[in-house]
This record gives C-alpha cells, sequence and structure tokens, in this order.
C-alpha cells in the first residue's frame, strides 16, 4: 500500500514538474504546479507529516502560488515563443546531475530498509513540537541562515523597487 | 514500504527539473516559481 501511494504520488510529481517547465502557457505551468504542491502533500501524509502537509498546502498552495497566479495576470506574461538556444546544453548538464545525484545518493549507503512509521518523539510530543523542536535545537544554524537569505532578498527588492529615493543615481 | 533511497531520487528528479528548467528557459516566472 505504501509503495502503491508512493509511485502514484511520485509518477504525478515527476509529470506535473515536468509540465511547468514545458507548458508555454504561465498560467498553466502555474496549474500544473497547484496540483504538484497537492500531491507533495499527500506523500507527506503517507509518511505521517501531518504539519508538513498542512503548512505545503497553507503557504505553498495557498498563498505564494495565488501570489504568482497575480503576478502572471497583473504583468500579462504572454506565452513563451520558443526554448532557448542552450536546449541541448541544458538538457545536457540536467541530465549530468541527476547522474550525479543518484551516484551520491548510491554510494552514500543510505539504510537499505523501508521508512518507518512516525519516531516514539512524534508519537509522544506530536508532530507540530517535534518539527518546532528539531528547527530550534538540531537546525538552528541552518534555520537562522535562510532567514538571513530571506532579510537580504527582502532589502534588496525594497531597494530596488524605490530606485533613487536614497539620492541620485550616480552618473554611468 | 519504500526505502529512503526512493524518496532521495524522486526529489532529485524534481530538483534537476527545475535546473533544467532554468536553463533551457529563461522566463523569470519559471525561474522565481520554483526557487520560492
Amino acid at each position: 500500500m505504501g509503495s502503491l501511494s508512493f509511485l502514484y504520488f511520485g509518477t504525478v510529481i515527476v509529470l506535473t514538474a515536468i509540465l511547468v517547465v514545458a507548458l508555454r502557457k504561465p498560467v498553466y505551468s502555474v496549474i500544473a504546479l497547484l496540483v504538484m504542491f497537492f500531491h507533495i502533500a499527500g506523500l507527506f501524509v503517507t509518511l505521517h507529516a501531518e504539519f508538513l502537509a498542512a503548512v505545503q498546502l497553507i503557504v505553498y498552495a495557498g498563498a505564494i502560488l495565488v501570489l504568482y497566479l497575480f503576478v502572471v495576470m497583473l504583468l500579462n506574461v504572454k506565452e513563451d515563443d520558443s526554448y532557448q538556444r542552450q536546449f541541448r546544453l541544458g538538457m545536457g548538464l540536467g541530465l549530468l546531475a541527476l547522474a550525479e545525484v543518484v551516484y551520491i545518493v548510491s554510494a552514500a549507503g543510505l539504510p537499505k530498509e523501508p521508512v518507518r512509521e512516525p519516531a516514539a518523539a512524534a508519537a509522544v510530543a506530536g508532530n507540530t513540537e517535534t518539527v518546532g523542536r528539531a528547527l530550534y535545537t538540531t537546525y538552528l544554524f541552518p534555520f537562522e541562515v535562510a532567514s538571513l537569505i530571506l532579510l537580504v532578498a527582502m532589502v534588496g527588492a525594497i531597494l530596488m523597487a524605490k530606485k533613487g529615493i536614497l539620492g541620485p543615481e550616480p552618473n554611468k | 514500504m519504500t526505502p529512503l533511497s526512493s524518496y532521495m531520487i524522486l526529489s532529485a528528479i524534481v530538483f534537476v527539473t527545475g535546473v533544467v528548467g532554468v536553463l533551457i528557459r529563461r522566463n523569470i516566472i519559471m525561474i522565481s516559481c520554483p526557487s520560492s
């Protein structure tokens, strides 16, 4: 049952990911992305990570995707005429990256046994509490680095949006 | 049940799809959607 659901969710995720990249009309791409987000949430549910599934739906499908839909519609982005010239280069690099990742995963000696039921900690403390505890103890440094990167992006966006507010631009 | 390596392979395929998308379609929406 677990393998069957993984097969279903995995297949749909890969297919919709390809559609997001391949479709010419941006609105269709966004809709394919929405389907992908729902299936990723389903995959989280099969792993008993209900909190992550809810966050996936609320934050990505509910907020970020709607924002992109607004951007696509407001900017009136037309359909892309063609692929870029470096299509072969992109495909080659992509396949190379995939082979590299597959090699790393197989060489890393990951445990062959299946992913088990939720950990004992999650069963005792609950899904949300376990995620919060891991985020603020084991993964505190990556969490802070991510927040710093978002802060830099926010400052950059403000500076780009308010060009000239800090005085006249220097002559080029 | 599904082994952990299957999940890693699936995530690698999705990641590489995004990389290829950025390389072959230099559309701003294509680049910004997956990166968010």
